[in-house]
């Protein structure tokens, strides 16, 4: 399949993971700042962001040549983007880890928690920029060697963070089973209130008067989804669908921009969009991880509207999740893999 | 002081025995090379040239690999040579990426050359040097230099057509060859600077 | 608990990792990724600091130019090659071979004792399923074979050796079986065949012809015009590094140089014309030429002519010598008859005279006349008759060069020869003296003359330098013969050869009729004995005389040498008992019986004089100090790795078991020229060190003993001026031939030697014995089938020239990854399109004789698109060999081995063959 690139598959899952995990742990950051409505988010953007860029960190240990010595990688931020971006990553991995057990702990003061977003945050976007500019910075590899690419990243970073969260809201709420119909709980900004099951709950805010129900239809209305979750979905996908769109455009604007400039650069575009990497590039990226879940979210956000449709829209956002992740594990492989070197002009 | 090198393709005549002497002046593990000699042919034929271009570690001014590396493993020094401290080489083969001259060589395991028999005892001597996970390249022969020699490639081609020297020094004969005849660099729009120098033309024409 | 061996620091492995395990479990990890015997790594403490670091000179043997080198020895292990700065052989630099020859010595699939084979089924690619054996018994085994043979039969025992690697072995081996039999042939490399026709057959017979040195070397100090036909020198034994230095520096200086060449090869490469001639029409190509320079541009060296060649010889109907009958001389080179003096035509006195007159007013160069009343003309008349339909049209249909090169070529060449002028030097002690000047040269080998009627193509290019006086002068082609040939003339004051022309009673085997280097199928024994049925004269001449009982091979492997080696194995086969002293298990010890195997060069002791034309192919800059004489010490630089010995050593102890001591000291004594008072005392045994020491005391005076050698590494001595340099200096009277008579007397003789033995005619070498080199075609090339559509052939390359295979893993790694064309079958991108051929494919090669080799594709541009060339020596077949041995494409696998395809004067074999290449 591919050209010949320094690094390989477990460099690809790094940036994969390291920007997955930081774009889900900003969506869990920002949501906390946005209020009841899209509570649903945080726990899962702050649960996944520390533990996927640490994995991606430990795949990043396993690729060094001599990984015992992987300390010494701090020693030079003055130059090297790596030594940087180790830094950036570590104080990201600290602070969202500990974002991540006062989360899991329930601890900590709300405006602890919201400090730690905003540095956590801050370092969050640093991880998905850096991972960016590693690659651009190398000016011996004229298909990387461009402003666009961090930009990309970022946005892919962002997208597949959604993607996750996308995926962890659409599977939370069917991992927790139904709760009989005794006790219901439902968060509120302001603290737990138990609530009758006795009481008719409306699906969906305000829309259609409360009625009595049947046992069984409190069975159905069990089953139905917090309006908040729903809710929070829409939101991912407004947010995300001017992303992906801008990411699609970023990315062509790459391909044509390297493809018609460097001879070496349009050897790694050739790649990409006829070569060996044709099938993924197209399928992969471009149709899965861009196109589907763009449509998805149209659709979503179009028609999807109502209570009837919060189930769905929680499915949609799955599918949509996966592809996103897809997309951007695709990616991420396919800049990598194209990554050929100026030497071969030598 | 800039160390550098002069070579002369016009005299090159691609044996090959630069790279063998490097190798064995190293002793590089297997897969490994530090120079080389690249073939390529330029035109069709008739009209169409053989190109045999000896390439190494251009120990360049603005070096890349200096540049990008996360430890410090990779440095200038102030002789001109870009040298390594495998002791602090991670091996994350930034400098591997960020070189446009393909100089440097990830060292992935050291086997014997010969499998079926394990090391021999050139092998057994001369891979002590080495360390599995680092990524080497050329240091102009250090040790060489240190005993008053000229690196092994420079000492051994018999066409005489490569120079080294110290490009600072003006009445150097690589300082003398770059300045008379048409020497160029590499790459020269990467904005690296090499000190190593190419000459195509014969000596009997100069510049 | 135990403990394990500790360190210089006292600390055991084991504690040493436990301790490590215990303080991080990732440092477990580090640990886990040192495998294998790099225990000083793993245990973090310094390696041993050396006890013993030093340089021991010696002389590489990679291939047969045989560069002094040094080598860098650490605690008794070679680490590093280099050149010796200021050494004039391989002028302080060593090539990759000899880089690489580390590897060589500590290769693991060296022989490393003696062996017996146990398998009866001998044949190539089958395993003889060695078993080691002792010295005492292998030595014994040999004894008993080869003592009874000796004695009783001594004409049933051969050998076949060749004097690269070892400069004076052969000839000692030589003397002392010639102690049984005084008619063991030693031509120049063998006791069976002519060099199995693979070297240099007829390119000797030309330069000795026409230059007087059995090989050409240029004068680039002051060349300024070179063609190169038919070599790709930098990768030949004889073409560097020294003579390639003077060539580039030549080049530097302005050398203007024009290579014809099928394939752009480095020479080629380097050319400022490369001329991609069709293979083996380099003939055509120089009768156009000089058809151009001499009949349409006038331009030769007239004066020349007249004094320095056999052109105004009279040659009369017969195409022989008119010869004076009053003035006779005994002439040793032709059979010690006497002759009369050949007579010319002194065209002032208009009257016939002994060429070598003294009232000779001037010398006819045209004409025809009568003396005695026979017709006669001189040579150059003859010749002048000769080239008139040669013309660069006539060229250009053959040689697929235009007709419009070829005269350019042969006008620059022409203006660039200078005739007529002269150079002063003031360097001499005795006072200045005059050289022509003629800054042009030749410089042909293989690719020119190595084919059917190639003697003929041969001597068109020796016109080159006979007709413009560009021989052994400033600048020009200079006959070499160590350093400096010394073209000695013959008593008809034409050049003989450096070798005496001998006779002695025919005999069994026998040499070329008489000893004049004709080929004849009867000297390829080893084809006779394996197709006896295509050789029914020979048989019925030498009867049981052509079996062979036992036959000794050192460093020569006719197996590999011509077409598929099979009827070399199948003559080996009828022999008794063969025994070799190998380094690898190459072809020929798998028709082997006893292996008593040698050591690597850089384990083994020799005298090591340069190969033919390294010292002397080059600057007389480089070597004047060392100039006359020059001989190096070859030594070991590492104690012996196997159970091996040298070859030398092992015959000094084969003769004491056989009580043949004092023969084999004898020899030793007058082949190393030893002085009386060095002499070994004959009953006593020697070791070759010891012998080297008796040599060099001889030579150079006793404080030159091996000792200094050992210092030193070479010697030779200084000449006061550059007069040395210039054969025509020693003997500027002496004639070169243009009108060649010798080759129509020499074949009157033959064809009556045939006869005189019932041996039927051969029509075929009588075509070619003629005195001026007519084209006779392309012969077995053009009768191959047209299916086969490609011209195969074969050029070196520096990388791989003449040494062991590619049995390395240096030099083979790197090949794979980096000069893939160096082990490819290489085709025009025409060839490969149409084909479906791509680099790096599979591909089947296939010839005109039914000879099949594999290989891997390598397109390319640089070669005719009616072409395939293969570069270097090609894979092993044998069993037992490393892997790397299997590399590359065997070219000679692909060329007849049948003499009726060989030139028929030389016994050359044809090098162009006709391909087809398919995908395998």
């Amino acid at each position: 399949m591919g050209l010949h690139s320094v690094w390989g598959p477990l460099i690809a899952w790094y940036l994969f993971l390291a920007g997955t995990g930081a774009g889900a742990y900003l969506v869990g950051a920002v949501a906390g700042f946005l209020g009841e409505r899209y509570r649903p988010l945080v726990k899962p953007g702050v649960l996944l962001g520390a533990p996927l860029v640490a994995i991606g960190c430990v795949l990043l240990l396993f690729d060094l040549g001599v990984p015992t010595r992987f300390l010494m990688a701090f020693l030079q931020p003055q130059t090297s983007m790596m030594s940087v971006g180790v830094i950036i990553i570590s104080c990201f991995i600290v602070l969202s880890g500990v974002h991540w057990i006062l989360t899991v702990t329930k601890k900590g003061s709300e405006k602890l928690l919201r400090g730690l977003s905003i540095a956590a945050g801050v370092f969050a976007v640093g991880t998905a920029v850096y991972t960016g500019l590693l690659l651009a910075l190398v000016q011996a590899v004229p298909f990387w060697n461009q402003p666009l690419l961090p930009v990309l990243f970022l946005f892919s970073a962002l997208s597949t963070g959604i993607g996750a969260v996308f995926v962890a809201v659409g599977v939370m709420r069917r991992v927790r089973p139904a709760a009989p119909a005794k006790t219901k709980l439902a968060a509120t900004g302001a603290g737990v209130a138990v609530l009758d099951d006795d009481m008719a709950v409306p699906a969906a805010p305000t829309r259609s008067a409360a009625v009595p129900r049947t046992a069984e239809q409190s069975a159905v209305v069990a089953q139905e989804v917090d309006e908040n979750v729903v809710a929070s979905a829409h939101a991912l996908g407004v947010v995300d669908l001017p992303i992906v769109v801008a990411e699609l455009l970023v990315l062509f604007s790459m391909m044509f921009i390297m493809g018609s400039s460097h001879s070496v650069a349009a050897l790694s575009v050739d790649f990409l969009l006829a070569g060996g990497f044709a099938l993924p590039f197209w399928l992969g990226i471009v149709l899965v991880g861009l196109v589907v879940p763009a449509v998805l979210e149209i659709v979503s956000l179009a028609r999807w509207h109502g209570a009837q449709y919060g189930a769905r829209v929680l499915d949609a956002g799955v599918i949509t999740g996966l592809c996103l992740l897809v997309g951007g594990v695709m990616l991420r492989f396919a800049v990598v893999a194209a990554g050929l070197n100026i030497a071969v002009l030598m | 002081m800039r160390y550098g090198m002069v070579i002369d393709l016009a005299r090159c005549t691609g044996c090959h025995a630069c790279a063998m002497a490097c190798k064995a002046q190293h002793g590089t593990p297997p897969g490994v090379w530090w120079s080389k000699v690249l073939e390529s042919e330029t035109g069709t034929y008739p009209n169409v040239r053989i190109v045999y271009e000896p390439v190494l570690c251009m120990h360049c001014e603005n070096a890349p690999c200096a540049q990008v590396c996360p430890t410090g493993a990779t440095y200038k020094g102030e002789d001109g040579v870009v040298d390594v401290d495998y002791d602090k080489c991670i091996g994350c083969r930034y400098c591997e990426a960020a070189c446009p001259y393909d100089a440097r060589n990830f060292v992935e395991k050291i086997e014997p050359g010969f499998p079926e028999y394990g090391f021999n005892p050139y092998e057994e001597v001369m891979y002590q040097g080495h360390q599995v996970g680092v990524v080497e390249k050329c240091n102009f022969c250090k040790d060489a230099r240190a005993n008053g020699e000229e690196p092994a490639c420079v000492r051994t081609c018999p066409a005489y057509a490569r120079h080294f020297g110290d490009l600072d020094d003006p009445s150097s004969e690589v300082a003398q060859l770059v300045a008379d005849y048409d020497a160029y660099q590499l790459l020269p729009e990467q904005g690296t600077n090499p000190s190593v120098y190419y000459m195509a033309k014969s000596r009997s024409v100069r510049k | 608990m135990e403990m394990e061996s500790t360190t210089t620091t006292g600390v055991s492995r084991r504690g040493f990792l436990k301790g490590a395990a215990a303080l991080t479990a990732v440092a477990a990890i580090g640990d886990s990724l040192f495998d294998g015997p790099l225990s000083s790594l793993e245990e973090g403490v310094a390696a041993e600091a050396p006890v013993e670091d030093r340089w021991v000179r010696s002389v590489c043997r990679c291939c047969r130019v045989h560069c002094p080198i040094q080598v860098h020895v650490v605690n008794g292990v070679a680490v590093k090659v280099d050149g010796i700065p200021g050494e004039p052989n391989g002028q302080g630099r060593v090539c990759g071979k000899s880089q690489s020859g580390l590897m060589t010595l500590y290769n693991p699939y060296r022989v490393k004792s003696p062996m017996k084979r146990t398998n009866p089924e001998k044949g190539l690619g089958v395993d003889p399923q060695w078993v080691e054996i002792s010295w005492d018994e292998a030595i014994d085994e040999v004894v008993a074979h080869l003592k009874p043979v000796l004695e009783t039969e001594p004409e049933s025992f051969d050998f076949y050796m060749s004097n690269f690697g070892d400069s004076h072995a052969k000839n000692i081996m030589s003397d002392f079986y010639k102690t049984f039999n005084k008619n063991l042939r030693t031509q120049l490399n063998s006791g069976i065949g002519w060099q199995d026709g693979v070297c240099g057959d007829t390119a000797h017979r030309v330069t000795l012809r026409h230059l007087g040195g059995f090989v050409e070397s240029t004068d680039y100090e002051y060349c300024q015009y070179i063609i190169v036909m038919g070599t790709n020198f930098f990768g030949s034994g004889k073409g560097y590094p020294a003579p390639m230095r003077g060539f580039l520096n030549a080049k530097d200086n302005g050398m203007k140089v024009v290579v014809l060449d099928p394939v752009q090869a480095d020479v080629a490469r380097m050319a400022d014309e490369w001329i991609p001639i069709k293979p083996s029409t380099d003939h055509a190509f120089v009768l156009g030429m000089i058809n151009a320079m001499v009949v349409e541009n006038g331009v030769y060296d007239r004066d020349f002519q007249k004094t320095n060649t056999n052109g105004p010889y009279l040659i009369g109907p017969d195409g022989m010598y008119v010869r004076s009958k009053e003035e006779k001389v005994v002439d040793p080179t032709r059979l010690g008859e006497e002759f009369g003096k050949p007579l010319v035509w002194d065209a002032v006195d208009n009257k016939a005279k002994c060429w070598d007159d003294p009232t000779i007013k001037d010398f006819a160069l045209e004409g025809s006349y009568t003396v005695d009343g026979v017709e006669c003309q001189p040579g150059f008349q003859l010749f002048l008759d000769f080239i008139q339909d040669y013309t660069p049209e006539w060229a250009e249909e053959i040689c697929d060069v235009p007709a419009e090169t070829i005269r350019r070529i042969a006008k620059e060449f022409g203006d660039a020869a200078c005739i007529g002028t002269t150079m002063t030097f003031y360097d001499d002690p005795d006072g200045p003296y005059e050289v022509p000047y003629r800054p042009v040269a030749v410089d042909f080998q293989k690719g020119a003359q190595a084919h059917y009627h190639g003697i003929l193509a041969g001597r068109a290019i020796g016109l080159l330098y006979t007709l413009t006086g560009a021989a052994n002068v400033v600048g020009s082609s200079r006959g070499s013969e160590g350093v400096t040939a010394d073209p000695v003339p013959g008593v008809d004051g034409v050049v003989q050869e450096s070798r005496e022309f001998t006779t002695y009673e025919f005999n069994y085997p026998p040499a070329k009729s008489k000893d004049i280097y004709f080929f004849g199928p009867e000297t390829l024994d080893m084809d006779i004995l394996a197709e006896p049925e295509k050789h029914p004269e020979e048989v019925a001449l030498y009867g049981d005389k052509l079996k062979k009982k036992v036959l000794f091979h050192h460093l020569r492997n006719p197996l590999r040498s011509r077409g598929t080696g099979k009827h070399v194995e199948a003559g080996m086969k009828t022999v008794d008992f063969i025994w070799t002293m190998p380094l690898v298990f190459d072809e020929m010890t798998e028709m082997s019986d006893v292996l008593l195997p040698e050591m690597s060069y850089l384990e083994r002791y020799a005298i090591l004089v340069p190969g033919t034309r390294a010292l002397s192919g080059s600057w007389w800059e480089f070597n004047k100090d060392y100039i006359s004489g020059f001989e190096a010490l070859q030594q070991p630089v590492v104690e012996t790795l196997h159970d091996t010995r040298q070859m030398l050593d092992i015959m000094t102890e084969i003769a004491d078991r056989m009580g043949y001591l004092p023969e084999w000291n004898t020899a030793v004594n007058a082949r190393l020229s030893i002085d009386p008072e060095y002499a070994l005392d004959l009953d006593k045994k020697y070791e070759v060190w010891e012998m080297l020491d008796r040599h060099f005391q001889t030579k150079f005076g006793p404080e030159f003993n091996i000792d200094w050698f050992r210092e030193n590494g070479f010697k030779g001595n200084p000449v006061p001026s550059r007069k040395s340099w210039y054969p025509y200096l020693k003997h500027p009277e002496t004639r070169f031939p243009v009108y060649d008579e010798w080759w129509v007397w020499a074949r009157e003789q033959y064809k009556a030697d045939r006869e005189k033995y019932g041996l039927s005619p051969h029509e075929a070498a009588y075509y070619d014995l003629i005195g001026l080199p007519e084209w006779h075609g392309i012969g077995p090339l053009g009768e191959a089938d047209a299916q086969y559509d490609l011209y195969g052939c074969h050029y070196g390359n520096a990388f791989s020239a003449m040494c062991m295979p590619m049995e390395d893993p240096w030099k083979g790694e790197y090949m794979e990854k980096f000069a893939p064309s160096l082990i490819g079958v290489k085709i025009h991108t025409s060839v490969a399109e149409k084909k479906g051929i791509k680099t790096g494919d599979h591909v089947r090669v296939e010839s005109q004789f039914g000879n099949v080799v594999e290989g891997t594709a390598y397109v390319s541009e640089a070669i005719r698109p009616d072409c395939m060339g293969i570069s270097g020596g090609g894979p092993s077949d044998s069993v037992n060999v490393g892997p790397y041995a299997h590399l590359g494409t065997h070219f000679n696998r692909l060329i007849s081995h049948e003499s009726k395809e060989h030139d028929q004067v030389t016994g050359n074999a044809d090098f162009t063959v006709m391909v087809k290449v398919e995908k395998a």
